[in-house]
């Protein structure tokens, strides 16, 4: 039987018995299903045949060798179902190979020895050439269901009738056909997953090509833009800053993942956006630090928002200056810290009519429960300090 | 600060910008040599011993770390200043953990550029406002379980110190808002540094990966 190991390999069938579960293809499931299920009817089946031989025997029969076939089969099935459901890789192992055949073939043996009057091994025999089928290649299959057919029939001569002729074809070819359909199958089966691997290769190739072209396209629209517009504005640095500082941010949070667009959910994205906007539309430059993060609620919303007013009126009353913001994000309090080197102002020369720093900034953050600090800063310019209590939740 | 000029060597992968950053500086400084590889910069250096090395964080074959941790081995009285596009934490806190005196954008301003080069050649820090912010939120987001020196976390001094750089003030302006000496400011930053470099590297790359998915 030295041609089993290779048989194994050509087939793809099973591997050695390594632990491993040795299923390639999905389909090997079911056919192990319905092998171990025809060694079952087939163990029924002898049984069943067996008691009725015992039930009608004469002197001539040998109870003894009859129920001993009984024994075996039962056993054996239970030990088969067993081995197939857990310790899969046993099947194709040699062990299993010469004890499975060699009980297999003293059942066939035994109607002959017992001098049984009926042929009662029923489909019991031939189950093991279908798990030879299940577990090696053709070759195998054939050399164990000619010694299943020769062991069932050959012995079997009280009638040497034609149903003999007819159990001894069976055995051949039936295990055949089987080995040969099990072998189609999976085959079909290998081929269809290796379709269906490059199915998905090819979408994943086709999505990264599609994030390539979106890349191409962004850069296109928008840098080559840009480059245009500072070639227009080559004569006006401050423009040109400007433009250098939009198309950074646009493209830094771009790399990042972060489209400038989405909506914000935590502190840090919702000033990074206002902060972009603002650096866009009025040409500040605004340093932006965080430490700390959070998910936005209420509270911190009008926190961002009043930042944001603060930001913009730095940005219009120290414009071409640096605009400096910390936003830091504690687990009981959230502060945000917006700083401009400008004339500097206080809150005593706010115009009445201007409702700007007093509703949009200090009146969000009060209502909110939060403080406002507005004061000169060392350096010249002010800072606007906007805190809000915060509860631990909400920390990402 | 001594009258004769600093000796400055660039490392930089792009062309353009070690011309640009060379064009603005070469009146104020001694430009001795610049590289674009990893290889050939960590040799040039070791040759030509620069006061300062300008470095780009973030270069094909091993990055800014790997000059750093090389040229500091067998010269460590070589300074680094990090000089990067990259405002990425992972990259930035990098080298600065590897022992770079100090970490500046690319966007940053001809004279502070200078004066940051002035003051890592004397042997101080240099904390641009976001490295204060990514040290401050390093340092805050380590669990107070992990600390177990306080080599480990700031003291509160510490981190008004860098809370004003992150504001943008200068270690002039910061000392006078808190009403302390400068060389005071240089202190607390240089003991911010030192922490930096002995800190868990783990610990830092964690933060880092956290904060970069924000």
């Amino acid at each position: 039987m030295g041609i089993s190991d290779k048989t194994t390999e050509e087939t793809g069938a099973i591997d050695a018995p390594s632990g491993e579960v040795p299923r390639r293809e999905p389909i090997d499931g079911t056919l192990l299903t319905i092998v171990v299920v025809f060694r079952i009817v087939g163990m029924v089946w002898l049984t069943t045949m067996a008691v009725v031989v015992l039930i009608g025997r004469d002197e001539t029969l040998n109870v003894g060798l009859v129920v001993s076939a009984i024994v075996v089969a039962v056993v054996w099935t239970l030990v088969t179902v067993v081995i197939a459901y857990r310790r899969l890789a046993l099947l194709a192992s040699r062990a299993w190979l010469v004890v499975d055949v060699a009980l297999a073939l003293w059942t066939a043996v035994v109607p002959a020895l017992a001098h049984s009057s009926i042929f009662f091994s029923g489909g019991y025999p031939i189950s093991a050439a279908f798990i030879v089928a299940f577990s090696y290649g053709f070759p195998t299959t054939i050399f164990v269901s000619a010694l299943i057919a020769i062991a069932s029939a050959g012995t079997f001569t009280d009638e040497a009738s034609p149903r003999m002729l007819e159990i001894f074809a069976l055995n051949l070819i039936a295990p055949t056909v089987v080995a040969w359909t099990f072998r189609v199958l999976r085959r079909n089966d290998r081929l269809r997953l290796e379709a269906e691997e490059a199915l998905s290769r090819e979408r994943a190739e086709r999505i990264r090509s599609q994030e390539r072209e979106d890349l191409a396209g962004h850069l296109h629209d928008s840098v080559l833009q840009t480059l245009a517009l500072v070639q227009q504005n080559s004569d006006d640095p401050h423009e040109v800053v400007r433009l250098a500082r939009l198309q950074e941010r646009g493209l830094r949070s771009w790399l990042r993942g972060m489209s400038p667009y989405a909506d914000a959910d935590t502190v840090a994205a919702a000033l990074e956006i206002a902060s972009a906007e603002i650096e866009g539309e009025h040409g500040a430059a605004i340093e932006l630090v965080t430490i700390g993060n959070r998910e936005l609620d209420d509270d911190l919303r009008a926190l961002v928002q009043a930042s944001r007013e603060a930001m913009l009126n730095a940005a219009k009353f120290a414009p071409g200056k640096p605009i400096h913001v910390v936003a830091e994000c504690e687990s009981s309090q959230s502060r945000i810290t917006v700083r401009d080197r400008g004339p500097g102002f206080s809150v005593g020369d706010i115009d009445p009519d201007r409702h700007g720093v007093r509703d949009s900034i200090i009146g969000r953050v009060e209502r909110r429960g939060g403080t406002v600090l507005i004061r000169p800063s060392v350096s010249g310019g002010t800072e606007v300090e906007m805190t809000i209590n915060t509860t631990s939740e909400g920390a990402p | 600060m001594s009258e004769a000029q600093v000796r400055v060597f660039i490392v930089d992968d792009h062309h353009l910008f070690r011309s640009g950053v060379r064009r603005e500086i070469e009146d104020s400084v001694d430009i001795v040599g610049e590289a674009s590889e990893v290889e050939p910069a960590i040799e040039m250096i070791r040759e030509r011993v620069p006061d300062v090395v300008l470095l780009d964080v973030h270069m094909p074959g091993g990055g800014g770390r790997a000059v750093l941790e090389a040229v500091l081995k067998t010269h460590p009285d070589i300074r680094f200043l990090a000089l990067s596009v990259s405002d990425n934490p992972e990259d930035v806190v990098d080298v600065v953990q590897a022992g770079a005196r100090g970490y500046v954008t690319k966007t940053v301003f001809t004279e502070e550029l200078l004066d940051a080069i002035d003051r890592v050649s004397a042997g101080d820090a240099v904390f641009s406002p976001r490295l204060a912010g990514f040290v401050l939120d390093a340092f805050s987001s380590v669990k107070v379980a992990d600390v177990d020196t306080d080599l480990d976390s700031l003291s509160d001094r510490e981190r008004e110190v860098l809370r004003l750089i992150a504001l943008g003030y200068t270690y002039k302006e910061t000392a006078n808002a808190l009403h302390i000496a400068p060389k005071t400011v240089e202190s607390h930053v240089s003991s911010v540094l030192r922490k930096l470099h002995l800190t868990n590297r783990h610990q830092l790359a964690r933060w880092a990966e956290q904060r970069r998915l924000v």
